[in-house]
């Protein structure tokens, strides 16, 4: 008898998250960033254990302190590279073009390897810390195999002018894919290397519609076929949303561990309203805040305006500590920070790992019998050089 | 072809691993459950040791004792109900049960045991001190209450996923808030967290973290600075001071328009026969571009590549031309000892790391700036102090009274205060006492000449902004300036 197909439910709320976020923010800013493992750790607890796929939830069993010496591990070697290294391309930059642009390039050149390397080791931590159903998900090891496949692709991206976009994205996830392990079971990325070009399509339709109106403004030698620009500008704003959508589906569709496979239905139009809904929730808050505290100070004002004005004029300024204004601006700048952090995971990160998880599903789950635990994988320097390096901050 | 008075009553009877379930008629006596065959074989099970394990729902399935396989299954609730006054082990337990789930007063959950990726569904039971976990072929474990740990940060408050202690892969799922919460009051540690087992390493690695970031920050980047530096050729220092001096024109521009320079050209005259009597260029590894900033500013500041910015603030504040060219003198100074060129490599190098250090956290920008202000303030106290050795001896020689960089100082003391403390060390220069002191040893019983402009070019030097409204004579107290004054080596 073949068992149901395991849809997945979503635990995580708006609330618990917000509180979360703010108090692992502020602590973070409190100690200076060291906070910041904790953070992390605490809030990967959080978004695993809300994805329940046939209703079990995720676990994240990473820790804040092996995550912490992963890091210490790191700068020990990173920063001699990046200290010397940078000294150097700075005299050689000066020396020979006169100029801190070429620095800069070669700067980047010279530390996109680590990047790659930083990637794959980060994503071999934290499938080795996941677990579903008390069983370990892992990847093999792989990295040097996965830095010369990045470099080639993104070599071939920018040559293409993104055209090859797609296909980088396919061959690096496939690499990934293939070396990944639910315990015992190999997963597979199915699929050719050209799947992920068809999600392009609503991206290529608005740039097309752009370089239309560009054709048309300069035959007509007039700004009447602007609007059509603006056409195509929100045109390719959702083909951007439906690319996301689409490409998981495409992606995740095409992946297999023996009999069991996927199912999903994200929705281009709920991917873009939960961007758009996220950015004005944020804007509407901040801006919302901005009006309390204007009409705070401005009720301050009314009611004591005289004694501070009196006060102003009878003390000398000079005899405010310099201190006075400076942490009030860093109170003020930080804040600022946190708080659009805490939104955005409110607002943005979390609605759509909502989204993606409810819409899909596991199927022929039935050969999950046969999968057994697989050896932990010890991980000394945990996702350091990720940590250390300016990667983006994808859980 | 039984005469019994009484009605038989009957249940379902399975042996161990046995597929073939077999009917039984059962009596009670005092002491014992008798399960009877059909082949009329009597089988006493002691009323003590009857369990419940998993079974259908809606019945109740006893076995004799926890290890045994044999199973007994009820279906008549009446029965059932009788046999739990009866037998101690199978009255009601403390749990709550979801009456809506489970008329039996039995309570389940999902387990996984950590060894393959099946969920299975388990009953459990609870004692003083143990959570008992009943499977489906009557296996049973115990937890111990007191080692029961739940995860912690989970998304489904309501609901609990316990372990047996830390570094255990066993996991049980339980979902019904009224469990959970019984739970929560039975089971003492339940939040206790992982102890922390390799502090020692930590702790290694974060002193060689340390140790090879101050090497790198404190030892090996100024090294090369200081030998760099003088390798750049002048074209790259030239280039990489205009790159500075354009976005500091900018930085305190307004509207858009960067800060206006200061040409008047009778000022402009005084102001280079100011640096002819100074006469600095036998020193100087290349020429020097001295530019006027129209800005409040008390300050004045040596960019590489000889680039020397003197802003208006600082003409203002002087009272006589002697101090302006010790100013000059002192900025010079920076250009011969080629310290902004140091600065600038040695930031490139040290930001990388602070960079590294900081992570790139709410903010860390800030962070990275201040602890980089530190830093360079370390080594520009011995810069500054090369710096006006240098002026004492160039005022010297131009037979200019050296003490008039000390007359400076001094009123900028009295006005901003000296620099200790905190911002002592966040300033980059040395206590301003000591400055003062040493351009006073530097002047002490010397003879010295006419101030290097006359009086009139100096009122002309004064206008070199062009000509200034009365009301704006001495309003230099609200402008941004730093509590030290001037004459920093700042990029």
């Amino acid at each position: 008898m073949a068992l149901a197909d395991l849809t997945t439910t979503y635990a995580g709320r708006k609330g618990a998250m917000f509180k979360l976020a703010l108090v692992t923010g502020l602590f973070t800013v409190l100690t200076a960033g060291i906070y910041r493992f904790w953070m992390k750790t605490r809030m990967r607890r959080y978004y695993w254990s809300a994805i329940r796929p046939g209703g079990q939830p995720l676990e994240y069993v990473g820790l804040p302190t092996e995550k912490l010496l992963g890091f210490l591990t790191a700068v020990v070697f990173l920063a001699f590279y990046i200290g010397i290294v940078n000294l150097i391309l700075m005299f050689f930059s000066f020396s020979l073009f006169q100029g801190n642009a070429p620095a800069y390039a070669v700067s980047v050149v010279g530390v996109t390897p680590l990047i790659f390397f930083a990637q794959y080791r980060a994503r071999r931590y934290v499938l080795a810390r996941t677990r579903w159903r008390g069983i370990r998900f892992g990847l093999e090891p792989g990295v040097m195999g996965f830095i010369w496949r990045s470099l080639l692709h993104w070599g071939l991206t920018v040559a293409t002018f993104g055209l090859w976009w797609p296909a980088k994205t396919f061959w690096l996830e496939k690499y990934r894919t293939d070396r990944t392990f639910y315990g015992t079971r190999r997963m597979h990325q199915g699929g050719r290397w050209f799947i992920l070009y068809p999600a392009t399509l609503h991206i290529v339709i608005g740039a097309a519609i752009i370089a239309l109106t560009g054709v048309l403004v300069w035959q007509m030698d007039g700004p009447e076929a602007a609007p059509l620009g603006a056409i195509g500008f929100f045109w390719m704003v959702f083909g951007f949303a439906h690319y996301k959508a689409q490409a998981f589906k495409r992606l995740t569709e095409a992946k297999s561990g023996g009999d069991i496979g996927f199912r999903t239905e994200p929705r281009s139009g709920r991917v873009l309203g939960i961007y758009l809904g996220g950015m004005a929730a944020i804007l509407g808050i901040f801006t919302g805040a901005l009006f309390v505290l204007g009409f705070v100070s401005a009720g301050l004002l009314a009611a004591f305006g005289f004694a501070v004005e009196n006060w102003i004029e009878g003390e000398d300024l000079t005899a405010i500590p310099a201190f006075v204004p400076i942490v009030i601006g860093l109170v003020l700048y930080f804040g600022v920070f946190i708080f659009y952090g805490v939104l955005k995971e409110v607002f943005i990160t979390l609605p759509m790992a909502q989204h993606f998880s409810e819409v899909t599903e596991i199927t022929n789950p039935a050969s999950l019998s046969e999968i057994r635990q697989r050896d932990r994988d010890e991980f000394a320097e945990a996702e350091g050089f990720a940590d250390a390096l300016p990667l983006g901050d994808a859980f | 072809m039984t005469d019994d008075a009484q009605p038989k009553v009957y249940a379902t009877f399975r042996m161990g691993n046995a597929k073939r379930e077999e009917r039984v008629s059962l009596e009670l006596s005092s002491s014992a459950l008798i399960l009877v065959t059909d082949t009329g074989f009597r089988l006493p099970w002691g009323l003590r040791g009857l369990v419940e394990v998993p079974g259908e729902a809606g019945s109740l399935t006893v076995s004799d004792g926890a290890e045994s396989p044999a199973r007994l299954t009820i279906d008549d609730p009446a029965i059932a109900s009788h046999l739990r006054s009866v037998a101690p082990q199978l009255a009601s337990r403390d749990i709550p049960s979801d009456s809506h789930e489970d008329a039996a007063g039995k309570v389940f959950a999902q387990f996984a045991d950590g060894k393959s990726a099946l969920i299975h569904r388990v009953m459990l039971q609870l004692s003083d001190t143990h959570l008992e976990i009943v499977h489906s072929d009557g296996a049973r474990q115990q937890w111990a209450l007191i080692h029961l740990r739940a995860l912690r940060d989970q998304a489904y408050s309501d609901g609990l996923v316990v372990k047996d202690g830390h570094g255990t892969t066993a996991r049980l799922f339980i979902d019904n808030p009224n469990i959970a919460k019984h739970l929560r009051q039975v089971a003492p540690d339940l939040d206790q967290r992982a102890p922390v087992t390799n502090w020692g390493r930590i702790t290694g690695w974060a002193g060689g973290a340390v140790a090879s970031v101050a090497l790198i920050i404190f030892v090996l980047v100024p090294i090369m600075a200081d030998q760099l530096a003088t390798y750049l050729p002048p074209e790259g220092e030239a280039a990489l001071g205009d790159a500075t001096f354009e976005q500091i024109r900018t930085a305190l521009g307004e509207f858009d328009a960067p800060v206006k320079l200061c040409e008047d050209p009778e000022g402009r005259a005084a102001l280079d026969k100011m640096v002819a009597r100074l006469n600095p260029d036998p020193d100087l590894p290349y020429p020097v571009k001295l530019a006027v900033l129209d800005n409040d500013l008390v300050n004045a500041f040596a960019l590489p590549g000889g680039r020397v910015v003197l802003f208006r603030g600082m003409i203002d504040k002087a009272e006589n031309p002697d101090e302006i060219a010790s100013i000059l003198a002192h900025e010079f100074g920076h250009v011969v000892n080629r310290d902004p060129t140091r600065d600038a490599l040695r930031s490139a190098g040290s930001i990388g790391v602070l960079g590294l250090l900081f992570g790139d956290f709410a903010g860390g920008t800030v962070v990275l700036m201040l602890s980089n202000q530190l830093i360079n303030a370390k080594y520009s106290q011995a810069a500054e102090a090369g710096a006006d050795d240098y002026a004492h001896d160039l005022m010297t020689r131009a037979n200019l009274d050296p003490g008039a960089l000390g007359s400076i100082f001094q009123r900028l003391m009295d006005e901003y205060g000296d620099a200790e403390g905190i911002m002592a060390h966040l300033a980059s220069h040395p206590s301003m006492r000591a400055r003062i002191a040493a351009a006073q040893q530097a002047a002490s019983g010397g003879d010295f000449g006419p101030p290097s402009i006359t009086s009139a070019e100096w009122n002309a030097l004064r206008g070199i902004c062009g000509p200034r409204s009365v009301d704006d004579e001495g309003l230099n107290e609200d402008s941004t300036d730093t509590p030290s004054g001037g004459l920093s080596t700042d990029n």
